[in-house]
């Protein structure tokens, strides 16, 4: 397989601020990555572990899009089930549902699952992870035996300032990172988008910068350059904006798009995104086909 | 895109749970569809039997919103009439006949597959509050074969029965889509709570558009449940036919490709304008589609 999600597959019962709800809506940031990806090509792959009720909940999805289960390991008896809901202001707040065992520790993909997983034919891993340099010195060893490129995109719970050297250490080792701004005023302690900008630009590695609503920095070369979203028709729902976006960014690097690409290619993705309840449900030949125009269109448009 | 609804019309003499009455309003299943699919889409005939006395209860409705009598059958002097008796739990049931008498009657006046069948073509989406009578759907879904309508089902209450139990079943599988509210879900399902509901019907896998009384409704499809609460729109005066009306709008808001949460939304508003008086709500303007979509899409 040419690209890889892997993160976490999990339920989530969505409770918005309206009082309407979505329930046993199939999410995680390492689905949506793999949506990201799976927009673009099919040569894609999930890695995650999971309970025994995986294929109950998700194989339907995996099985209309194409996916392979393969890289899917069974863990426990019951995959991750979360409760998501959302303040007025756009936050969120996620809680295990009543008698679910929520065990991200025992659920994450090892470096070795990982390595096994990517084989010696994938360009390109999405790969949502936490700070642990030992894990990380594991996985940037398979990376450079096995010769995959990473973008990273960093754990929310572990955007704490305790973390910046850790942060500091292993994004320069890696192709791409990616962080939203309240993630990474948290951890370089600064108030303001432009502080972010500058501390994200101190990292000397390629970024991308997420600024919600307004849009994303693709930093590279030490400059950056602001896209702004791309405002579409029917926005319904913006989980997995983030995730599929940034998947979608790893995507065009490694197909040796430039910045603009880059930056494109990961708007137009949030864009789809954007317009389906939860995860979308079907990447058919025309949505995609939509996509690729959108990319065209809105590539002349940010290159000038 | 064309929308028909077929059933029965039924003038009611209404006895609310509160001790109110409203005598001789115009209803039927039918009618309050016609009214959720109108929510949604100009283009939506109405197929059915009627009466003489037709234009004296439906005939204004008719010309306020522009509707054509093409599908309407002239079969019998007098539209069907009977007693509706609520109870305080929203249960609902016809009083003044016998079930014998009724269903005499319904067999006159209630959809006969030959009529219906001519104005299948070109149909985009076909809805009808029917019996569980196999031979009758199987001529539908042999239409659908042909013409690429999509089928949507609001079972009746009287059907969901364990007498009805496989049929039920056989033909919500072929369906597009069907519909049932809380009570009548513990008895189809043999379940005591909502999620147990819900559960059943994520694996049943046709889409679902479950009501659940006056806290709202849930849509179901592709395995996830969309929740949306009622909508308020003023003093609630009658609820007879939101379930009709709120149902065929989810099934319209399904067939034009809105989501689960935008389709559960569009409905529960066409219930809200629905409760609003006794009977129809008067007038469903191209305005007032295109305010409540403004409102469904931009949220």
């Amino acid at each position: 397989m040419k690209y890889m999600a892997v993160g976490s597959a999990m339920m989530n019962d969505i409770y918005y601020a309206d009082g309407g709800q979505l329930l046993r809506q199939l999410g995680g940031g390492g689905l949506y990555g793999l949506f990201g990806l799976r927009l673009w090509d099919d040569e894609v792959k999930f890695t995650a572990s999971a309970g025994r009720d995986f294929a109950k909940y998700f194989g339907p999805w995996f099985a209309c899009n194409g996916l392979t289960t393969s890289g899917i390991k069974e863990k426990l008896e019951y995959s991750t089930y979360f409760k998501v809901e959302y303040h007025p202001d756009g936050r969120y707040d996620e809680t295990p549902v009543d008698g679910n065992l929520v065990d991200f520790g025992y659920l994450a993909t090892t470096p070795e699952e990982l390595s096994e997983a990517a084989g010696d034919d994938t360009k390109g891993i999405y790969l949502i992870m936490d700070t642990d340099l030992v894990r990380w010195e594991q996985i940037l060893t398979y990376k450079r035996r096995q010769g995959f490129q990473i973008m990273w995109e960093i754990n929310t719970n572990r955007c704490v300032p305790e973390n910046r050297e850790r942060i500091e250490t292993i994004a320069p080792q890696v192709e791409f990172f990616s962080i939203n701004l309240p993630e990474t005023k948290s951890v370089f302690e600064v108030n303001t988008e432009e502080e972010a900008l500058q501390a994200l630009i101190g990292l000397h590695t390629n970024v991308l910068f997420r600024v919600g609503k307004k849009g994303l920095y693709v930093i590279m070369d030490g400059q950056a350059k602001f896209y702004p979203t791309i405002l579409g028709e029917n926005e319904v729902d913006p989980t997995g904006c983030g995730n599929s976006s940034t998947a979608a960014a790893l995507y065009a690097y490694c197909e040796g798009g430039d910045r603009d690409m880059i930056g494109t290619v990961a708007n137009v993705t949030s864009a789809v995104n954007v317009r389906f309840q939860g995860l979308c449900p079907q990447v058919t030949p025309a949505l995609r086909e939509r996509a690729q125009e959108m990319v065209q269109h809105y590539y002349k448009l940010y290159s000038k | 895109m064309r929308f028909i609804a077929a059933g029965s019309l039924i003038v009611n003499d209404i006895y609310y749970a509160d001790g109110r009455t409203t005598m001789g309003q115009p209803g039927g299943a039918v009618i309050y569809a016609m009214e959720g699919l109108k929510f949604i889409e100009d283009d939506a005939l109405l197929v059915t039997g009627i009466g003489k006395d037709f234009d004296e209860f439906y005939g204004k409705w008719m010309d306020d919103n522009q509707l054509s009598r093409e599908g309407l059958e002239l079969r019998q002097d007098h539209c069907l009439r009977f007693g509706l008796r609520y109870e305080p739990d929203g249960r609902w049931f016809h009083i003044g006949c016998t079930e014998q008498e009724e269903e005499a009657q319904y067999d006159v006046m209630g959809n006969h597959i030959e009529h219906i069948k001519r104005f299948l073509p070109g149909c985009d989406g076909f809805y009808a509050t029917h019996g569980p009578d196999r031979a009758f759907w199987q001529e539908l879904f042999d239409m659908r074969e042909k013409h690429g309508f999509k089928i949507g089902w609001e079972l009746p209450t009287q059907n969901i029965t364990p007498e009805y139990e496989q049929d039920n079943f056989w033909l919500i599988k072929q369906m597009d889509y069907y519909s049932v509210n809380r009570p009548e879900s513990f008895d189809l399902l043999g379940v005591n709570t909502e999620e147990q509901a819900i559960e059943r019907m994520v694996q049943i896998g046709v889409p679902c558009f479950y009501r659940v009384g006056k806290r709202g409704a849930y849509f179901i499809k592709d395995g996830v449940a969309a929740f949306e609460p009622s909508v308020d729109l003023g003093p609630q005066v009658d609820p007879t036919g939101c379930g009709n009306c709120s149902t065929a709008a989810c099934f319209a808001a399904m067939c034009k490709g809105f989501t689960v949460r935008q389709c559960a939304r569009l409905a529960n508003i066409a219930s809200g304008y629905n409760v609003l008086q006794n009977g129809l709500y008067p007038k469903f303007t191209k305005e007032l589609r295109e305010a409540a979509l403004e409102k469904v899409l931009n949220r």
